[in-house]
């Protein structure tokens, strides 16, 4: 059978979403299900950081829609949608209503694998969390509440500094357990609109890590470590908020208020076990430690907007923010020397304060300055009056009590040149304050200044062609760090249709990226101790991405697609990734859909991080059915 | 050009899953694909935290997501994360890079929260 054949043979009439009744419901929705068969080959580990899949069976997607279709039906309407279900990202949710009642739930799940080429240690971390809320709306009332609880675990590789030297290659446990509550009420006061929420959340915090390996300065003598802390965090936020239109529709304006406050209390536990630089000079250390964070922060803005038209608007916004947070950690040591004398015991406190009053002005427009130009405005200024202090064992480290200045502006234009050219122009600069490495009193800000220029211009001079070109560039200048840092990007896309049956979109892009920053190199060198050397770090990279895509809907129940491709990175970040992917769909009668997908990967990294390269085929076969 | 990219952002009902064809003016619209649109469904990320993750000014989820379609299945406006976070925050190897022949590297294995945290003002947790 020819291939025109098979095509005719195929051709069937779309899917549709279809309609079934079931009882006192109209039901509508559709179930797809897959499989993967997935093969690879070389660094497994930096597949999984970039892919995350696994030969298996999946929910590629699913979603009921029910609405009532009889007085005896519970309900006024329901639905349940999930997507991904055995994949490395799952989603779920429900919602239900009746008369002015809504209740819905939530559910995810994700997972992370890091590996060590790309990351700093090997670490896998999965999250949980679902949610579940009521809500009740009338013509000028809602309110609702929400309980919701995410589950994080995360497991890492770790290492630690011992003897001037590393350890490494032991698990480090963490796990975070969050319970919040939210409530929210809206209403329509007649004058004005009034918005409330209050939140409160519980975290519980767990870390272990556990090792017994080779001294890095003698490995014939073992150092051990275990470490476990807790902590237990209780958060609590409300805000208010009032919003007016005038009669005239003219002006809007909002007012709010926020307040929020958070404690934290932990313990640690540490026992370790070494040698002061010789194996025969050995020592047992416990520690314990107290943990206690607190933080109230508030704030109040206003904001009024002038409605010019329907497309043009100005607009002015002040917000004072204010910020106190303090930090103490009291830690007691025993040292026991196996000397034969008692152990010695020390006690020290680190402690952490700051607050930080901030006030800020934006002001903003959008105008349409003729039929076929809009320009957008927005320039803010700010101002913090910051105190900062940090102690270690009773050495300041930070301190700082001054005020500090921020600024920056943006502008766009749009301007439609003709009935085939949309061309737009983007500008901005800002200036803000970024920490120096400085300690102790000497500790202060210096300048960060960017800008960026960008220009882009749309051709379509036939509803079947597109082109399109932008550019953009970005600076970055830190004084705190003499840093310096140029982004460039230039990239080109277009679309043709060819024949009504064919499309073929490409696209092509260039970015430069070239960082470079002082700092200072510590040394440690167990004759003649520390010692810093002045020093600068760069990282440079250039990442080239070309892409095209080609799909063909020849006869309607059959519209496969390829899409190729490569990235291209040098410099500080180099590898290379090749993507070829083939999409199989068949469209039958009655909503059914039978498809096959194909990927084929191939990647290479070889820059300055450990060269790391995979191969991989991912078919996917999956059948989908509406109803 | 990201409509050809292999990763892009689920479309159960098209443009329309995110774009408002209609009933609102253009400068409604465009705030709410900045500020609403994706916390819709990505409500983990909505906030209100107590430490915020700013971002570029005015581009909220944009100035570091392109759900039209990545080179990754983070959707990242960069190929790797390393550049994207280092495209703002340019003082980041001079402050953790203390060690000769260092190399910088994923920024995300310790700051995991980093779409904004109650907890972490370096988004730890």
């Amino acid at each position: 059978m020819s291939l025109a054949a098979l095509f005719l043979v195929l051709q069937q009439s779309p899917p549709d979403q279809g309609q079934d009744d079931a009882g006192d419901y109209s039901l509508t929705g559709e179930v797809a299900v897959g499989q993967h068969f997935v093969g690879r080959r070389g660094n497994v580990e930096e597949f999984k950081a970039e892919e995350a899949l696994d030969t298996g069976l999946f929910l590629r997607s699913f979603r009921l829609e029910a609405e009532r279709k009889s007085d005896a039906a519970l309900l006024d309407s329901f639905e349940v949608i999930a997507e991904g279900l055995g994949e490395p990202e799952e989603h779920a949710r429900f919602a239900a209503e009746l008369d002015h009642w809504r209740a819905s739930g939530r559910y995810f799940r994700s997972r992370f694998t890091g590996v060590t080429t790309s990351d700093q240690h090997p670490f896998d971390i999965e999250r949980h969390g679902a949610s579940l809320g009521v809500e009740h709306a009338d013509i000028d009332t809602r309110m609702g509440v929400e309980l919701s609880w995410v589950d994080r675990r995360g497991l890492a590789i770790g290492t630690r500094s011992v003897d001037f030297g590393f350890v490494a290659g032991f698990p480090r446990l963490t796990r975070d357990w969050e319970l919040a509550a939210r409530s929210h009420f809206d209403r329509d006061l007649g004058w004005a609109e009034l918005s409330w929420t209050i939140q409160a959340a519980r975290l519980t915090t767990n870390d272990d890590l556990s090792f017994t390996l080779p001294s890095p300065s003698f490995p014939a003598a073992d150092v051990s470590e275990e470490f476990a802390a807790d902590t237990r965090g209780n958060s609590l936020g409300s805000s208010i908020r009032l919003t007016h239109a005038t009669d005239d529709g003219l002006w809007r304006l909002d007012g709010g208020v926020s307040l929020s406050r958070n404690h934290q209390a932990g313990n640690s536990t540490g026992h370790e076990t070494g040698f002061f630089f010789d194996p025969s000079l050995p020592f047992i250390k416990d520690s314990t430690g107290k943990l206690a964070n607190h933080l109230d922060a508030w704030s109040v803005d206003l904001g009024a907007t002038r409605i010019l038209s329907p497309e043009a608007e100005v607009y002015l916004r002040l917000k004072h923010e204010d910020v106190r947070a303090v930090g103490h950690l009291d830690r007691v040591s025993t040292l026991d020397e196996l000397m034969g004398d008692p152990p010695s015991v020390y006690a020290a406190q680190d402690l952490a304060k700051e607050r930080t009053r901030r006030d800020t002005l934006e002001l903003g427009s959008l105008v349409d300055l003729a039929d076929s130009t809009t320009a957008e405005l927005s320039v803010s200024l700010g101002r913090e009056d910051l105190f900062v202090l940090e102690q270690i064992e009773g050495m300041t480290t930070r301190f700082f009590d001054d005020s500090l200045l921020d600024y920056g502006a943006d502008g766009t234009l749009d301007w439609d040149l003709s009935d085939g050219w949309d061309t737009n122009f983007s500008a901005g600069f800002g200036r803000r304050p970024t920490e120096t490495a400085l300690a102790g009193p000497s500790f202060t800000f210096r300048d960060q200044r960017s800008y960026y220029l960008a220009a882009g211009a749309r051709w379509r001079p036939a509803a079947e062609f597109d082109l399109t070109l932008s550019a953009r560039h970005d600076g970055l200048e830190s004084t705190a760090f003499d840093a310096n840092e140029e982004t460039e990007r230039l990239s080109l896309s277009g679309s043709w249709r060819p024949a009504e049956d064919l499309s073929l979109q490409a696209s092509y892009s260039h970015t430069s990226f070239d960082l470079s920053s002082e700092t200072s190199f510590v040394f440690v060198d167990p004759m003649t101790g520390t010692s810093t050397v002045p020093a600068t770090v760069t990282y440079q990279s250039i990442e080239r991405m070309a892409s095209a895509a080609l799909r063909w809907q020849a006869a309607s129940a059959f519209q496969p697609a390829l899409v190729l491709t490569r990235v291209e990175t040098s410099g500080s970040s180099a590898f290379v990734l090749s993507h070829v992917a083939v999409q199989l769909p068949y469209l039958m009668d009655g909503g059914r859909e039978l498809g096959v997908e194909l990927a084929l990967i191939d990647f290479d990294s070889t820059g300055v991080l450990a060269s790391s390269a995979y191969e991989a085929g991912i078919f996917t076969v999956y059948l989908r059915q509406g109803f | 050009m990201e409509f050809a990219l292999p990763f892009k952002h689920p479309e159960p009902e098209g443009c329309l899953t995110c774009h408002s064809a209609h009933g609102a003016s253009r400068l409604e619209m465009r705030e709410a694909l900045r500020e609403e649109t994706c916390v819709e469904c990505h409500i983990e990320y909505k906030g209100p935290f107590l430490f915020e993750h700013e971002g570029p000014r005015g581009e909220a989820c944009m100035g570091c997501h392109q759900p039209h379609g990545a080179s990754n299945r983070r959707l990242l406006n960069y190929a790797d994360t390393r550049s994207l976070c280092m495209s703002c925050h340019l003082t980041l190897e001079a402050v953790h890079i203390q060690n000769p022949g260092a190399i910088f590297k994923d920024c995300l294995l310790c700051h995991t929260e980093v779409h904004g945290s109650n907890w972490s003002r370096e988004f730890y947790r």
